[in-house]
């Protein structure tokens, strides 16, 4: 046990380790860059970065043909920790290493956090707009609200991972809802299309529009997708329906004959039920004041774009305006929000909104990194000096 | 064996993991404020400004992929018609069958655009509610919508006009409507603007309906 216990410790202490490690991470963030290309950054992130092993498309399949991100960055992680524990001795003058090593490990430990607690959302805001919500890029739920009350909604959200598991079966709802909730089918990518009215065969939705919509399906793509899913609802009397929701069903369509709402009367109340990006609510409101989008004169030349919202908490503890523009975002109750795009013609900004709880670790580890070297020069600096005077001294 | 201080960090990973394992997708239940919708077209706002770099790593195709989404319009003759003519013909736009542009005073603006898609699309009731839905308007019975709506006739073509406002808006909009079934298709006139301009335009855009020839 001892010996192989020594031998794991001079494996992970060793410093031709840590040159090989960086060696791959180099050659991974050179091919990451180059297939970015064809991908996309989520893409990267997901096939090269945010795994073991980086995976390469090789007739349809992802097969892994390189150390990932985390296989390395958790060998580097595991290298300076062993490195610190084993190699650096604690002693005052060597405070500035000790600093400076710890620095990097929480450097790595914060784009650990990153990778698996980060939440990206964006937010879409025409001027004078109010949103209390962000959505997510890519994941979707369906949300089946009740919205009876005229104040607000009762909103019952069901994400579309449990939607893929439910296929073809019922979806446990235990309780929240006066009807269950039936999977008939699901679909990861679809494209919407006029149903022929001709056909023979029934429309398989027996309400709203997926009467005469029909979803097609489509290939599941990297950069982001359109799941539909044709939802039975049945209460206690029966079938209440078959609906088709697709995330392209929204007020936000660009064709009008999806803009509608899906709506149904169920027991003396009014619902809505719709497929749509994740929403994730605050206790606070965001309002778009002014987009600006100023160019450098006489080019088309982008010079700056910013949005001037105002913030207002729920509770009314928070009434304040602030100015969002590149590399200058909004931090609020643990939320970052970034110009994300704009479009000045139509009076449209987008945020992306991003939820990390450990943003501060980047700030905190490079802090202790500068102040662990500015320790380790000082002390240097000051034995240089002291056995300088020692030797004008000892001149005669 | 190991020494004791080796093993600090492993409670460490063990939090992680199991923060990581809490994301688990579960059914959630919430109250939430009601949605407004969106005050100018979306269709647009998800492009960057010509010459923009790209901002973050987030996937910035959504928007363009939906608005590919094939969705046929419809085929075969069109209806005819004689505008006014104070009203602009604009450039042919996508799903569109013709779009018009109208400028009042003070730079006030309405957009008349005319769509066409087979079949009944849902129905009058449901495109009714998507216009009320587009105006911020909230969901009503079916009964009290159907009384905003005029009965006018063009020959054999029964249209259906109606007129919505929403004062509460910011800024207040307003919506001229039209829904015409002809042969298998059912035509969509929408006038949108400046409330006051289409307040003055509401006879014009009548005259206009009633010029509508079947093919």
């Amino acid at each position: 046990m001892s010996d192989l216990w020594n031998a794991i410790v001079k494996f992970f202490t060793s410093l031709r380790l840590t040159v090989v490690l960086l060696a791959l991470g180099i050659v991974l963030v050179f091919v990451a860059t180059i297939a970015q290309v064809r991908v996309g950054v989520w893409g990267v992130h997901q096939h090269f970065f945010h795994t073991f092993f980086a995976r390469w498309e090789m007739g349809g399949v992802l097969v892994p043909v390189f150390p990932g991100g985390y296989f390395i960055g958790g060998l580097l992680l595991l290298n300076l920790i062993f490195s610190h524990i084993y190699r650096l001795k604690f002693a005052w003058k060597k405070l500035g290493i000790q600093l400076a090593h710890a620095g990097v490990i929480l450097l790595l430990v914060g784009e650990l956090f990153a990778g698996l607690l980060q939440e990206d959302f964006h937010m879409s805001l025409n001027e004078g707009e109010t949103r209390s919500y962000a959505e997510s890029f890519r994941d979707h739920e369906l949300a089946i609200v009740d919205t009876t009350s005229p104040d607000h909604d009762e909103v019952v959200a069901i994400p579309e991972a449990l939607l893929a598991r439910a296929r073809g079966g019922e979806i446990a709802t235990a309780g929240k809802l006066p009807f269950h909730v039936v999977v008939k089918e699901y679909l990861p990518n679809a494209g919407l299309g006029m149903r022929d009215a001709s056909a023979a065969t029934p429309a398989p939705a027996t309400a709203g529009l997926g009467q005469t919509i029909v979803a097609v399906p489509q290939s599941v793509k990297s950069e982001g997708n359109s799941p539909a899913a044709l939802v039975e609802l049945i209460g206690a009397g029966g079938p209440l329906g078959t609906w088709l929701v697709s995330a392209q069903i929204s007020p936000d369509s660009p064709a009008p004959i999806l803009r509608a709402a899906q709506s149904f009367d169920h027991d003396g109340r009014r619902w809505r039920i719709e497929l749509r990006l994740r929403r994730d609510y605050q206790p606070f409101a965001v309002t778009l004041l002014k987009v600006t989008h100023d160019i450098y004169p006489g080019t088309t030349i982008p010079k700056n774009f910013s949005s001037r919202v105002r913030v207002r908490a729920n509770d009314g503890r928070e009434d304040r305006e602030a100015l969002i523009y590149m590399n200058n975002p909004l931090r609020y109750r643990g939320l970052t929000f970034y110009q994300f795009q704009m479009d000045a013609a139509n009076h449209n900004s987008v945020l992306q909104v991003v939820r990390n709880p450990g943003w501060t670790l980047p700030y905190v580890s490079c802090a202790l990194v500068a102040l662990g070297l500015v320790i380790q020069f000082g002390l240097s600096l000051s034995r240089f000096v002291g056995r300088r005077q020692t030797a004008v001294s000892a001149q005669p | 064996m190991p020494p004791i201080r080796a093993l600090f960090f492993f409670p460490a990973m063990l939090a992680l993991g199991l923060a990581a394992g809490c994301r688990e997708a579960k059914v959630t239940t919430y109250r939430a404020p009601k949605d407004t919708a969106p005050a100018t077209p979306p269709a647009a706002a998800s492009a960057l400004p010509a010459d923009h770099p790209p901002i973050a790593g987030t996937p910035a195709a959504t928007s363009a992929t939906m608005a590919t989404t094939p969705v046929p319009t419809a085929s075969g003759a069109d209806l005819k018609w004689a505008a006014p003519a104070n009203w602009q013909l604009a450039p042919a736009a996508a799903m569109r069958k013709a779009t018009y542009t109208i400028a009042g005073e003070g730079g006030a603006k309405a957009e008349l655009a005319i769509t066409a898609f087979p079949g009944d699309v849902g129905g009058e009731a449901a495109n009714l509610t998507r216009w009320r839905t587009q105006l911020g308007l909230p969901d009503a019975p079916a009964a009290d919508i159907a009384k905003s709506v005029t009965r006018i006739e063009a020959g054999p073509l029964k249209i259906a006009l109606a007129d919505f406002a929403n004062d509460k808006a910011a800024p207040p909009a307003r919506l001229l409507g039209a829904i015409v079934p002809a042969g298998d298709s059912t035509w969509f006139f929408k006038l949108t603007g400046s409330p006051a301009l289409l307040e003055k335009e509401k006879p014009a855009f009548i005259e206009f309906l009633k010029t509508l020839k079947a093919p």
